[in-house]
């Protein structure tokens, strides 16, 4: 059974339709990519299953119940919550209070526990070593791998990681590949959108192409990226290879 | 740590010496002097619950001062309540207005929460103002202003001033280290993420504005006791409110002492300079304000703790 059912999304900004008729499902478990070019709606779609916005029409459901009119806290509570493309971090707050607050409040933890198990966490992502410091003063990478241990942080059984591993050298990208292998062996479901074709390749389990607010196909990733719709829209000739 | 233990045994010493300054059997000025200025201590602190913690800088604080003022008075002089229950049911009706108003104004960030605020605040005042004149009845009294009974000496006034102020000082102590201040801090810096993290903001953004209300409030009913007289320009002035902004924002905004030590220093200065230099204090004040803005934003206590790293 599908854990989350997005169906028939659509969302319009003033003339733009950034999704159109979008339906899928996701199994329990698993890592699910979500590929496109720029502006092809995966942003939006993040953006509605966490309740930052709602759709025209459409609706979201999470084992079989609708989350209409959920705000994202809400929905952050039952389960599913995102880490942003461009990271906002608590910047006066330390690393590890960052994370801390996710604990406290993403599973309703005392402060003495949650800072027990954000220090794990920071552990578990190998960023212990920037805990005491302001995300001001970290790398992008590292504020990245802050971004996902507040997602972590709050208990979310299904994550949303929004170009979590962009910019990231050959190093870093491999290490961040081994982090989402690591969450999915500890039972989390993960929705990827990445434009790094090495690492949707190496991660994921199945794969939907996006492009300008349409679903244009879906599938297993290496017949999804020689579909010729999706070669033409997005990764030009022979981006599979690799 | 231990710096930090130092620093709250000075604050804990310089109480105990207050609490044993009346001993000394000062003069009736020394007295008023001092519950002026916790006055505007406690006024600072409860504003920064809510602007400091949570980022919402609130441009309308004197309403609910205005308020607590006319709350106790009324009570007081037309309901026959005795002084301690008319300052709690201030508290009480300055926070449950405020959760109404904070429904809908902490919607708007930045500058559209202080127009909105500052808007309100006028409102209510013209509301003090014209009650009366309106619908042709007497409650209000309009500009006349209402007149309480004279009961207590300067020494009460004194002690009750200081336990509030020690009070509300605490309140904001516990809020900066629990639950409920991490909350309000994570809404200050990234309201988007807190709401995604977990965070109920509109439960917690409001609910910093209604006890920041409450305190403001109780101050307010405390003031028209000790003043005696009330009249909607005085307490409903817009200057009270720009004074706990300055205040707040010379100790340093969003921390626990830094709204305590700004608004020592500035009610101080207010009394010992602003009688003598009475149409050129408001320009000292702005002076004052733009320095901070610019060469200390962070205050006094940043000025302190400058390169002490968090941990």
């Amino acid at each position: 059974m599908s854990t989350l059912s997005v169906r028939h999304l659509t969302k319009t900004f003033g003339a733009l339709r950034a999704l159109n008729d979008v339906s899928f499902d996701v199994a329990e478990g698993g890592v699910l990519g979500i590929i496109g070019p720029n502006g092809a709606g995966k942003t939006t779609l993040f953006n509605i299953i966490v309740g930052i916005y709602a759709p025209d029409t459409g609706d979201v459901l999470y084992k079989g119940r609708s989350m209409k009119r959920l705000l994202p806290h809400q929905i952050c509570r039952l389960g599913i919550t995102k880490t942003s493309q461009i990271v906002q971090p608590f910047l006066t707050l330390t690393v590890r209070e960052n994370v801390t607050v996710a604990l406290m409040f993403g599973q309703n933890l005392g402060k003495k526990e949650s800072q027990r198990r954000a220090d794990e966490i920071l552990e578990f992502l190998n960023i212990a070593d920037v805990s005491n410091l302001p995300p001001s003063a970290i790398s992008l990478p590292k504020k990245r791998r802050v971004e996902l241990a507040r997602a972590l942080g709050t208990g979310a059984g299904i994550i949303l990681m929004d170009e979590n591993l962009a910019g990231l050298n050959p190093k870093e990208l491999e290490e961040g590949m081994e982090i989402i292998r690591a969450l999915k062996r500890r039972g989390k479901t993960l929705i990827v959108v990445e434009h790094v074709m090495q690492a949707i390749m190496g991660v994921c389990e199945r794969l939907i192409v996006l492009s300008y607010g349409e679903k244009i196909a879906e599938g297993v990733p290496s017949v999804v990226c020689n579909d010729e719709r999706v070669v033409e829209a997005y990764l030009g000739a022979r981006a599979c290879s690799s | 740590m231990k710096a930090n233990r130092y620093k709250h045994l000075v604050w804990l010493l310089i109480f105990v010496a207050l609490l044993l300054f009346p001993l000394l059997k000062p003069q009736g000025y020394y007295f008023r002097m001092f519950s002026m200025m916790f006055l505007w201590m406690g006024l600072s602190s409860a504003w920064n619950i809510t602007s400091g913690f949570a980022g919402y800088i609130d441009f309308g604080a004197v309403a609910y001062f205005g308020i607590g003022n006319y709350a106790t008075a009324l009570l007081m002089t037309k309901g026959g309540l005795p002084f301690s229950l008319s300052v709690l049911i201030s508290g009480i009706l300055s926070s449950f207005i405020a959760m109404f108003i904070g429904r809908y104004t902490m919607r708007l960030r930045g500058a559209y929460f202080g127009i909105a605020t500052l808007a309100f605040a006028e409102a209510v005042k013209q509301i003090v103002l014209e009650f009366d004149r309106t619908f042709k009845v007497t409650l209000f009294e309009g500009s006349h202003g209402i007149t309480l009974p004279i009961a207590h000496d300067d020494r009460f006034f004194y002690y009750l001033f200081l336990g509030i102020l020690f009070f509300i000082v605490l309140t904001a102590f516990l809020i900066d280290r629990n639950k409920f201040g991490y909350a309000l801090k994570a809404i200050k810096e990234a309201e988007g993420s807190a709401e995604l993290t977990g965070v109920n903001t509109r439960r917690y953004k409001v609910a910093s504005y209604a006890l920041s209300a409450s305190l403001i409030g109780i101050l307010g009913g405390i003031n028209a006791y000790w003043l005696t007289y009330i009249s909607p320009l005085d307490v409903f002035s817009v200057i009270h409110t720009i004074h706990m902004i300055v205040m707040a924002l010379f100790g340093g905004i969003g921390t626990v002492f830094g709204p305590v030590l700004g608004a020592c220093v500035i009610s101080l200065a207010n009394e010992l300079i602003g009688a003598k230099l009475l149409y050129t204090y408001l320009l000292i004040l702005g002076v004052i304000l733009l320095v901070v803005v610019l060469f200390l934003p962070r205050g006094l206590t940043g000025l302190i703790s400058l390169k002490r790293l968090r941990g």
